[in-house]
């Protein structure tokens, strides 16, 4: 086990303890199959004392843990990006604290393609840490549409940081918060687009898109107008945007004969 | 007895007390009877007391000082290594936040020198990658507009790019202030001068760039930008452009399904090559493309027809680093024959929708359009049943205000953004336009506005203008006569003499 740090500032002591444990044990296969993992990320060497106390991740980490449970997205991202630019060594395992939670807040505002980008940056033994794939298997997917292992991986991310072996509670706790956030933006965005793109649907393929079951699902949907047919047990959606672009304006086309022929009369002038 | 500028002290004394900044700037930049290297020598040595002149400059009120003395101790301690004190990376750092730009325009090509040394010193710090804000705050600050062009804005791209670490600033670098000006300057040394390798790294990786955010319209300005950039007379195209000219293609079937028609100033040279290559069949092989000859018959077949292309040269693509797109390209390629359908069908099943594009999984078929409807690329709903209605979208497509903001960039404060039809908007610009030919005809038939006119023209033949015709301002040859056809509605009488 490490050695605790000779005086560290008290708001860190948690964290720089964390931190220790963390390069010294690294967090156990979470999934149980990844066995060449922790191999991998065992061959980290011992931190010395100075870097434990200059590290920067571990000495951000309790702003984002704020900035998270105030669900302040925006800046998160800022204090994320700042603190990644600027730190010298990036091999460090506790880079995770700051990963994963900008990963997890791009995701939530939808800016996909960047969330990606931030995953290409790792080193490649930092992207063989189990959480760091769990992390980029919802990215992938998400970036790919499919409803169902979206909701899969984000329930397999829960479960891996809820385990007793995983020894960062409070970023297990960021997690828990954030992947909730991010289910709840993802099905408002989903409702929207199923409203769109469907005149009706049947309610097991609505389950797979929202990833909920019937009960919880058609109270919502009730609520936003949507009819359901229990006999046949399709759901109708109601488009909610104008639906403007479906229909031809309703004015009477004599008029706007007119109107044209007056308009290319005056240009004539 | 002129000032000192032969060493060190006497400079941080003219530095420090001089009130005329471009007399400063002259006096640091000709090194006098003692030569360049010994002017550089003497900037990067430390004052006679043995303090670094650094400690007693102020980096926002001295910035041309300081940066001078930066330049010239970065710049040799990493080629001369002749024991010269290396700044601290935090003076550096500060310098690239504080410095101020009207002083820094003064140099520019220290600036420049400075800025080449930046990623070798944060090498040595131990990662490339600290070195990326601080370029990108001297790209932006110091030309004037950051949409000005520099030879720091290509060391920025490629040091992101080499590091994997592209920030989100520069993305927004790049969408919201695309090059329309140069940095131009003459440098002392002429490598530090913005050179035509400069505008075309910057486009080409700033193309890449783009294309990694997802972002293909301004990737394929950008791809257009580096590829069109003219060559001097009888010398080739760069072998660059053509590197450009593989990833727009690309691109412009990913994004609009299938080659657009290039400038008619790209050279006919890099036509020839790009023709020649594995690319162009690609290309001819994809729904969307001109050339129906090669889809072959059958949309599935064509898209069988794609991979086995993109298997044949897989080689060539992976060594040229361009099988990512080749890849998304051929992902896309279903979704182009699925908007051809939509120019022929109004409704189609997801099965027969699978057997156009030659997948046969409902789930992925189903996957597929319900992308393309959220991307709006088309316009769609399904039923229950699996049925797929297209709607054709009457001169009003379905953008949203939000589709538009990110194309307008930066908006002033206060201006807000409102939807609004087409039809509403004819009407409103009509009726502005009918207010306006009332307004000129009121002018024309005004007393002050006729008598003025007279007295301008002199003897010349014409009188009042009327509707469309704007102020008094030139008027025809005596020997003109108004034909009668162009007044068409009854005026004021015309004054004509002679």
């Amino acid at each position: 086990m490490a050695n605790g740090p000779p005086t560290p500032p008290p708001t860190t002591d948690v964290e720089i303890q964390d931190e220790a444990r963390m390069n010294d044990t690294l967090p156990p296969a979470v999934d149980g199959t990844s066995d060449p993992a922790p191999e991998a990320t065992s061959a980290q060497p011992p931190p010395q004392q100075s870097n434990q106390i200059q590290d920067p991740y571990g000495l951000i980490f309790p702003r984002i843990a704020e900035l998270a449970t105030q669900k302040r997205w925006i800046e998160l991202i800022d204090i994320a990006e700042i603190t990644e630019i600027n730190a010298n060594n990036d091999q460090k395992l506790s880079r995770l604290f700051v990963i994963v939670p900008l990963v997890l807040a791009y995701l939530i505002k939808n800016d996909l393609p960047i969330a990606k980008l931030v995953l290409e940056r790792l080193p490649p033994d930092i992207r063989l840490n189990p959480l760091i794939k769990n992390l980029g298997l919802l990215t992938t997917s998400y970036s790919a549409g499919a409803y169902e292992q979206i909701y899969s991986n984000a329930n397999a991310l829960v479960n891996a940081v809820a385990k007793p072996e995983f020894q960062q509670p409070e970023l297990a706790q960021v997690i828990n918060i954030m992947v909730e956030s991010f289910l709840f933006s993802f099905r408002d965005r989903t409702f929207l687009l199923l409203s769109r793109a469907y005149t009706s649907i049947t309610l097991s393929l609505a389950e797979m898109y929202f990833g909920l079951g019937s009960s919880e699902l058609l109270p919502v949907a009730a609520r936003h107008g949507w009819a359901y047919d229990t006999s046949t047990k399709v759901l109708k959606p109601v488009p909610t945007n104008e639906p403007a672009s479906f229909v031809a304006p309703a004015v009477s086309s004599l008029v706007n004969f007119n109107f044209i022929a007056q308009s290319v009369s005056q240009l004539e002038m | 007895m002129a000032p000192d500028s032969q060493s060190i002290d006497g400079l941080i004394q003219q530095i420090t007390t001089s009130n005329n900044l471009e007399a400063l700037a002259h006096t640091l930049r000709t090194p006098g009877a003692s030569g360049r290297d010994v002017r550089e020598f003497i900037l990067a040595s430390s004052l006679s007391s043995g303090q670094d002149p650094l400690s007693v400059l102020d980096i926002r009120n001295n910035t041309l000082g300081v940066m001078y003395i930066l330049s010239a101790r970065l710049h040799m301690y990493f080629n001369a290594q002749s024991g010269v004190q290396r700044p601290l990376w935090a003076t550096v750092v500060q310098f690239c936040d504080n410095f101020d730009p009207e002083q820094a325009r003064l140099a520019p090509e220290r600036m420049i020198m400075l800025a080449k040394s930046l990623t070798r010193y944060a090498l040595d710090q131990g990662n490339l990658k600290l070195a990326i804000p601080l370029l990108y705050s001297l790209a932006t600050r110091l030309p004037i507009t950051p949409s000005t062009l520099t030879p720091i804005h290509p060391i920025l791209l490629l040091t992101a790019l080499q590091t994997r670490h592209i920030t989100p600033e520069i993305c927004i670098l790049l969408v919201e202030n695309p090059i329309d000006d140069l940095f131009m300057f003459t440098g002392v040394y002429s490598e530090d001068n913005l050179s035509y390798n400069d505008n075309l790294f910057y486009h080409y990786l700033g193309g890449i760039i783009l294309t990694k955010m997802g972002n293909y319209a301004a990737a394929l300005d950008y791809f257009e930008t580096a590829l069109t950039a003219p060559s001097t007379h009888n010398s080739p195209p760069a072998g660059l452009q053509l590197e450009a000219l593989k990833k727009l293609r690309l691109v412009q079937c990913i994004a609009l399904g299938g080659p657009q028609a290039l400038p008619k100033y790209t050279s006919p040279v890099l036509m020839r090559i790009f023709k020649a290559s594995p690319y162009q069949h690609l290309i001819n092989a994809f729904p969307g493309s001109p050339h129906p000859k090669d889809r072959g018959e059958g949309s599935s077949s064509g898209n069988h027809r794609l991979r086995l292309l993109v298997n044949k040269d897989r080689e060539l693509y992976l060594s040229e680093c361009n099988l990512g797109l080749v890849d998304l390209l051929v992902a896309e390629a279903p979704k182009w024959i699925i908007k051809r359908l939509t120019e022929t069908y109004v409704t189609l099943g997801l099965a027969e929708i699978g057997k156009y594009i030659g997948i046969d999984d409902e789930q992925q078929v189903r996957a597929l359009v319900l992308n393309m409807i959220e991307s709006k690329t088309i316009l769609a709903t399904i039923s229950d049943s699996g049925i797929v209605t297209f709607h054709d979208a009457p001169g009003t497509v379905d953008i949203s205000v939000e589709d538009i903001r990110p194309l307008l960039g930066a908006l002033p404060t206060g201006i807000g953004l409102q939807k609004v039809s087409v039809p509403i908007l004819l009407e409103a610009m009509q009726r502005q336009s009918a207010h306006l030919a009332q307004l000129d005809m009121e002018t024309g038939r005004s007393k002050e506005f006729i008598s003025k006119a007279i007295k301008t023209s002199g003897n010349s033949g014409m009188g009042g203008p009327g509707p469309g015709f704007g102020a008094g301002g030139t008027f025809p040859d005596e020997d003109e006569y108004p034909t009668p056809g162009m007044y068409a509605i009854d005026r004021e009488d015309t004054m004509m003499f002679g």
